[in-house]
Parts: C-alpha cells; structure tokens; sequence
C-alpha cells in the first residue's frame, strides 16, 4: 500500500507481470481493513504514510497475523528502517528500487512462510551447507567453522534472502546480553566467515551488508 | 615632553593583550586628541573602543568604558543610571542628581539628537568634580566615540550585508547549476520515452535497447544528483547525525563498491586494505557514502584504463583511507579549493554532477573530527586522503 499512484501503478505492473495478483491500499486504515478481508499473502507498506505512522500499522497487523511484510522507504532512513524492522516487518527497499529487486524480496519472504525450516540443505552458487550433518563446502571443499561461525551462518540461513537487522543476529546467535560487545563479535565472525567462504572477501556475493542496518544472505 | 611618535605609540600598545595599565603620565589632551584621530580609522572592531580606553586614561586619568546601542547591557549593576542616560539623553550616576549612588557617570553619546550609546565613566567623585564633560576637548573625545560607535555599527552591518550576498551567491549559483544538471538528463529521458511511446514501431531492437539504458543512466544520475542536494541540506542545517558503531573498514569500502553499482563495470579498481586493520568506531553509512563520492570522482576524472586504487591503513593513531587515481590531476593551485561548493575548476571533462561531492565528503568527515584533503601523484593522478581518528567519535 502507497499514497502515491505513480508507485502504485508501476507495483501493478511489476507484480501482475509476474503472475501475482494485487489489491490497493492508499492508507493505513484501509491497509489494515484490506489485510482482514482479503487476506492477502503478502504486503507491501510504504513507510511514508498519510494518516498513520507505517510502523503503528506493522505493529497492529502482527497483533493477529503473520503475513509478510515489506516495507518501501526513502535513502538513509536507517532508523526508520530498522524500527519497521524490529517491529515485525520482514524486509524493506529503498525507493527507488527497480522491479527485479522487488519481485526478488518478495520470492524471499514468501519462501520463508511456505518452507519453514523443512529445508536441510542450502545451496547458493558454490556455497553448500549441510544442516543436518553441520558441513559446510564450498565448490564441494569443506570448510571447517568455528561453533560460534556456524551459528551465525545457521541464523543467516534461517533468514535467507531477506534482511536481518544486527539486533536480531545477535539476540539470535548470542542473547543479546550486551550490544556493544557483542557488536563487536559480530563484526569479526562476519569477517571471518567472509574471509572463509567468499572468493573475494571485499567483495563478498553471500554475505552481504545493508548499511546502517544489518545483513543479508543471498540466495538465489 | 613626549615626542610625538611617543604618544602615538602609547596608543599603539592597546594592540597586545598583556601589555599592563601604565601610570599615567601628564600628556596634553589635545595632543592626545590628535593622535587619536590619527590612529583611530587604521582600527578595527573591538580594538577601536581599547584605543579610546586607552585614550581617555591618558588623557583625563579617567577609565571608561564603552556601551554600544541603546540596550541596558545584561547584568549591569547601575542599569537605573545607563537607563536614564538612554531614555532622558541626559548625563546620569555619580555626581548627577539622578541616581548618584551609581558608580560610574554615565554620559549618553549622541548623533544628530539620538542616542547612539553610553560613555561610563568611572572615577571617584573628586577626580570628576575636576573634569569638565563639557569642556571642548573631552566633548571632542566624545564625538570621537560616536564616531566609533557608529563605525563599528556600520561595520558589522556590512559584514552582514557580505555575508548575505555570498550566500545569495550561492544560491544562485546552486540554482543555475541545478537548473542545467537537472534539465540536461530529464531532456535526455524525455527524449528517450518520448522515442519510445510515439515511434516505438519504428525502432529496431537495439535501438530500443540503447533508448531504455539511456533513460535508466540518466535517471540513476538524476537519483544521485537529488542525494548529494539533501545531504548538502542536512549537512548544512547542522541536521547530520553520526551514528557512531564499530566498523569493519574492508566492509565499508566493500559497500562503498557495491553501491556504485554499474560504475565500476570495466574499471580497473583496486583495494589496498592492511589485513590487519583493527575495527574503527564511525558512522558506517556516511563514511561509505564518502567514498562513493571520492571513487564515484575518480572513475569520472580518470580515463577506462586507468586504475583507480583505495588503501586502508592506521596512521598515527588514526585510520586512514585514500583513494587513488592516474586522471588529469589537480592544479597545485586548486588542492584546497576542490573541497569547496559547486568547485570542479582545474579537472576537465563533462560530468554532469552539481560538483558536491568532495564538499560533503569534507562535511562527513569533519563530522568525525577527521581531516580531508587532496595530494597530486606522479606521474599523474590524483590522492583524496581522509583520516578518522581511532578514538571514536
């Protein structure tokens, strides 16, 4: 849902093009009233809404239903971002955003709810790892992790696809005692996880970084 | 008696700030005076009122002291006294019959029968029962302080006025260039679709192929163009906040490269980062926007075969990055100034940018109590170096 009707009018398109099928909000009264009648299986939610805090609509809409959420924003809104994030969304785009991007996210999130956890195998690119066995190879070498790198990879996994704000990782992957200290390991695991599994850890094609914000596991 | 260059250079003292009171020695008021006016216009500002101290002191035994305007300054212990003096334009405090408890005589300076200011005057009553405030020369002294009062006056009204038209300047500038970087791509996508949507049979495939990116390029430059205009605004509105967090540098510059996206396509880009960079605390988005803005400058200066290269290191107790190019270089003569706005003198070649880049790249860093600046290389090419320092922000 958008104020804007040019947005609209190009989401239209984007999505029907993929065979999806779409239904209009333009505020945030009519999004919560569409989700209960329509039942939709996804949103999308434009963060700069009208008459209500998109945050608030988030908010209300997790109250009763797990339907994924994406959430549209403008640049360096990291904040922002991360509060839609927190509060239940499951992934945003910055505008502008280019329709491959979109449909991509939207595969994500909607994987997330059709397979949930069933998957004891991922694959991306070179990148294998074996959940029930705890391997790891890449381009069919192991590679040996460190418990504390497993974790963080398995997290990752966990959320494949879609974004995971640095709060959620540590909470998932360490209790999120502190988020100083633990911001810290987790900077350095990321990087050692970087430096194992990526061909070009500057560069890095599976693990990468949402400024500001979090991370983000490819997979395609 | 003194010579005359004495007297002139008992005035010129004023200037050092540690310089102490002198006894007062018997210097002719007049000749004082005339020194004054000789001294007088080759001062500025606050120097000006120190020098009439000065003078007074010399002159009359007598220490002032200058209020400017017609406000009773905050925190003055005779504000009934200089009240008066400013709303009678009569002389009130010591040795008046308004207010003589004051401690100070508080003279109104007036010009063409409006008060301009106040002159105090603080001396015990016996030294004031001797001098004569309307005698010709302390009334000569007198107008020497409106005159200054007014001066001063005029001088930050000028000061202002520059101020005003420089940033009316920029403005202008900022609008006219605006105005040509922003029509320049939308004809160019105008032209495209407009291609498109009414002779859209016509077209061949790669013609219709060539029309699309175009639209798209320009559309990404406009996008970027928009970008630097707001962080140029919040940087200059004081609105910028650094969220400061621990960084990974290689992850930072690895952002950087991957927000430029199709820019770096066949270009030859290098990453030089110690491996042994310890992680700095700063604002990951705005330093990886900075060097967005430095690389983006270095592919647009530098030809496709030449190789643009960034370095990490920590140096003296600071992390610092650079970004390196083999383009046209930057004139000697032009090093400082590239930092400044809309400034893109001495590196040619159309670019299409507002020339905003280095200016927030310099705000950003300076955010972080870093330092940025700009070095030439030899043989050719171009250096943009910035610090942040390791102690966090």
């Amino acid at each position: 849902m958008d104020d804007e009707q040019g947005i609209r009018r190009f989401l239209r398109a984007a999505l029907q093009n993929q065979a999806y099928q779409t239904s209009e909000a333009s505020s945030g009264v009519e999004a919560i009233e569409a989700v209960m009648a329509i039942r939709p299986d996804l949103m999308i939610l434009d963060l700069g809404l009208p008459d209500i805090d998109g945050v608030d609509v988030i908010r209300s809409l997790r109250e009763w239903t797990h339907i994924p959420i994406i959430v549209l924003s403008v640049r360096s809104e990291e904040a922002e971002k991360i509060s839609a994030l927190d509060a239940g969304a499951d992934d945003y785009l910055v505008k502008p955003f280019g329709s491959g991007e979109l449909v991509a996210r939207i595969r994500a999130a909607l994987r997330r709810v059709n397979k949930p956890e069933t998957c004891a195998v991922f694959t991306s690119g070179d990148l294998e790892v074996d959940l029930a066995q705890r391997a790891v190879s890449l381009a069919g070498v192991r590679v040996p992790l460190t418990p504390t790198e497993y974790d963080l990879l398995k997290t990752l996994i966990r959320h494949s696809g879609k974004i995971i704000t640095h709060r959620q990782v540590i909470r998932e992957v360490w209790g999120g005692a502190s988020y100083e200290d633990e911001m810290h390991l987790l900077r350095v695991n990321i990087s050692n996880l970087r430096r194992k599994l990526e061909h070009d850890p500057s560069r890095p094609r599976h693990i990468v970084t949402e400024p500001g914000v979090g991370y983000r596991l490819r997979s395609d | 008696m003194p010579s005359q260059n004495g007297v002139k250079n008992l005035l010129s003292n004023v200037k050092k700030p540690s310089t102490p009171v002198r006894k007062r020695t018997s210097h002719s008021p007049g000749r004082i005076l005339a020194k004054l006016i000789q001294v007088l216009p080759n001062r500025h500002g606050a120097e000006v009122f120190a020098v009439l101290r000065r003078a007074f002191w010399l002159a009359f035994g007598v220490r002032v002291h200058i209020i400017r305007g017609v406000a009773v300054p905050p925190g003055s212990c005779d504000s009934d006294a200089i009240r008066h003096a400013i709303s009678t334009a009569t002389p009130a405090g010591r040795s008046t019959p308004h207010f003589p408890q004051s401690t100070a005589l508080y003279l109104p300076l007036m010009a063409e029968s409006a008060v301009v200011g106040v002159l105090a005057i603080a001396a015990d009553p016996a030294k004031l029962g001797t001098m004569n405030p309307e005698s010709p020369v302390f009334k000569a002294f007198r107008a020497q302080t409106v005159l200054s009062v007014l001066r001063f006056g005029l001088d930050e009204e000028a000061q202002r006025v520059r101020a005003l038209q420089t940033a009316d300047r920029l403005q202008k500038a900022l609008l006219s260039s605006i105005s040509h970087n922003v029509r320049t791509p939308i004809a160019s996508i105008l032209g495209s679709l407009g291609t498109l949507r009414d002779d859209g049979c016509g077209i061949d495939e790669h013609t219709r192929r060539d029309l699309i990116d175009n639209a798209f390029t320009e559309t990404e430059r406009l996008n970027r163009l928009f970008g630097n205009l707001l962080d140029l605004n919040r940087l200059e509105a004081g609105a910028l906040r650094v969220r400061s967090d621990v960084c990974d540098v290689q992850d930072v510059i690895g952002a950087a490269i991957e927000q430029l996206g199709t820019a770096t396509l066949g270009r030859l880009l290098r990453v030089d980062a110690a491996p042994d960079l310890p992680f700095v605390r700063m604002d990951f988005v705005l330093i990886a926007q900075t060097l967005v803005n430095l690389l983006d400058n270095a592919f647009k200066y530098s030809g496709e075969h030449d190789s643009v290269v960034v370095e990490a290191v920590v140096q003296n107790n600071a992390l610092k990055i650079s970004v390196l190019d083999e383009g046209s270089g930057i004139p000697e003569h032009e090093l400082a100034n590239i930092f400044e706005k809309f400034n893109r003198a001495g590196r040619s070649g159309e670019t299409g940018g507002l020339g905003l880049g280095l200016s927030i790249s310099r705000g950003l860093v300076e955010a972080h109590h870093g330092t940025i600046w700009a070095e030439r290389r030899n043989p050719r090419g171009a250096a943009v170096r910035f610090t942040i320092p390791l102690g966090g922000v």
